[in-house]
């Protein structure tokens, strides 16, 4: 590997870490090689061992290895400082610096988030507009159906009502009869209705208000 | 060399090293010096310079060498005191390990 390779290599694996940490870091590696000389180059890149793991030593120092155990339990951050400072020279996790890249990252991973969502909204907007029309015509078809049987029980008295004078009783009462039977399955409807859309409905909706919400909600705990 | 060096070892070894040339030194040197006095690979002086320089105890500063920019490092008051305050509690404790290897304490 030639130097050149070694600092490509490096920059691209110190991605995760700040813009400022990073060119921190790349400047003092390079001007190490060159401050070097060319005849040493093999010997640098030899006692560097690998990009992987100076890039691993830097993220250390930034507390980016650690993290999570130093925030899980004493024992667990005991054993991580630890092993730090014993094995690797000094590279206790500063807890500050940490955090602070730990909500870069959160940061970085919301503003992932949020431009998947807003790539895929032909899908979920679909979906979700499918999903309000269907519950809209429904409604409207229900209602429809509840007004017009007011309309024909109503329809039928009366003409039951006019049959019992100008044609037949008999025939009066059945059409009289049966108007009040539609009307009755109309008052029923209407009380099927009046469940629906008093508690059903807005029960579907509070749903739908949840569901959107919840993505929003995970990454503020995060 | 069978003794570990910690980390706070190490950034008194680094502070004194760097302390020792008034106008500042630079990365390569810095890491030959402490090699000739203890065992340090060479990728862990980074994570100290850049841990003391965030402290207040080191300044960076780019200077023109040779037609490109070298990256000097320089102690600050901060860390003259710093320094001085690793070396008596060096003072003391080798002082105290010696006494006691030589059974004098």
């Amino acid at each position: 590997m030639r130097k050149e390779e070694f600092l490509e290599q490096l920059e691209m694996l110190l991605a995760d870490i700040s813009a400022e940490e990073r060119a921190e870091a790349m400047a003092f590696y390079r001007s190490y090689f060159e401050d070097a000389g060319m005849g040493n180059e093999e010997k640098i890149l030899a006692e560097l061992e690998s990009p992987e793991k100076v890039a691993e030593i830097i993220k250390r120092d930034l507390g980016m290895v650690c993290t999570t155990e130093v925030n899980a339990d004493d024992v667990n951050s005991e054993n991580c400082t630890e092993s730090a400072q014993g094995t690797t020279y000094g590279t206790y996790a500063d807890s500050e610096e940490a955090k602070r890249e730990n909500e870069r990252k959160n940061t970085i991973i919301l503003v992932l988030v949020i431009v998947l969502g807003v790539l895929t909204s032909p899908a979920w907007l679909g979906i979700l507009t499918g999903l309000i029309g269907t519950i809209f015509g429904l409604s409207v078809a229900l209602i429809a159906i509840t007004f017009a049987m007011f309309v024909v029980g109503i329809a039928f008295v009366g003409a039951g009502l006019t049959m019992l004078v100008s044609v037949s009783a008999l025939a009066g009462i059945a059409f009289i009869g049966a108007g009040l039977f539609v009307l009755a399955l109309a008052v029923l409807l209407l009380l099927a209705d009046i469940e629906i859309f008093g508690r059903f409905l807005p029960w579907v909706c509070k749903g739908i208000y949840r569901l959107c919400k919840k993505p929003f909600e995970k990454k503020k705990e995060a | 060399m069978v003794f570990n060096t910690g980390a706070t070892l190490l950034d008194a070894i680094v502070l004194a090293v760097v302390s020792k040339e008034e106008e500042g030194t630079y990365g390569y040197k810095i890491t030959q010096d402490v090699r000739r006095a203890i065992e340090v690979s060479e990728s862990t002086l980074y994570p100290v310079l850049r841990r003391l320089q965030k402290d207040g105890y080191l300044i960076v500063y780019d200077r023109e060498c040779g037609g490109r920019n070298r990256r000097y490092y320089q102690i600050t008051e901060a860390g003259n005191e710093k320094l001085a305050m690793y070396r008596s509690e060096w003072e003391e404790y080798s002082s105290n390990i010696t006494a006691l290897f030589e059974g004098k304490a």
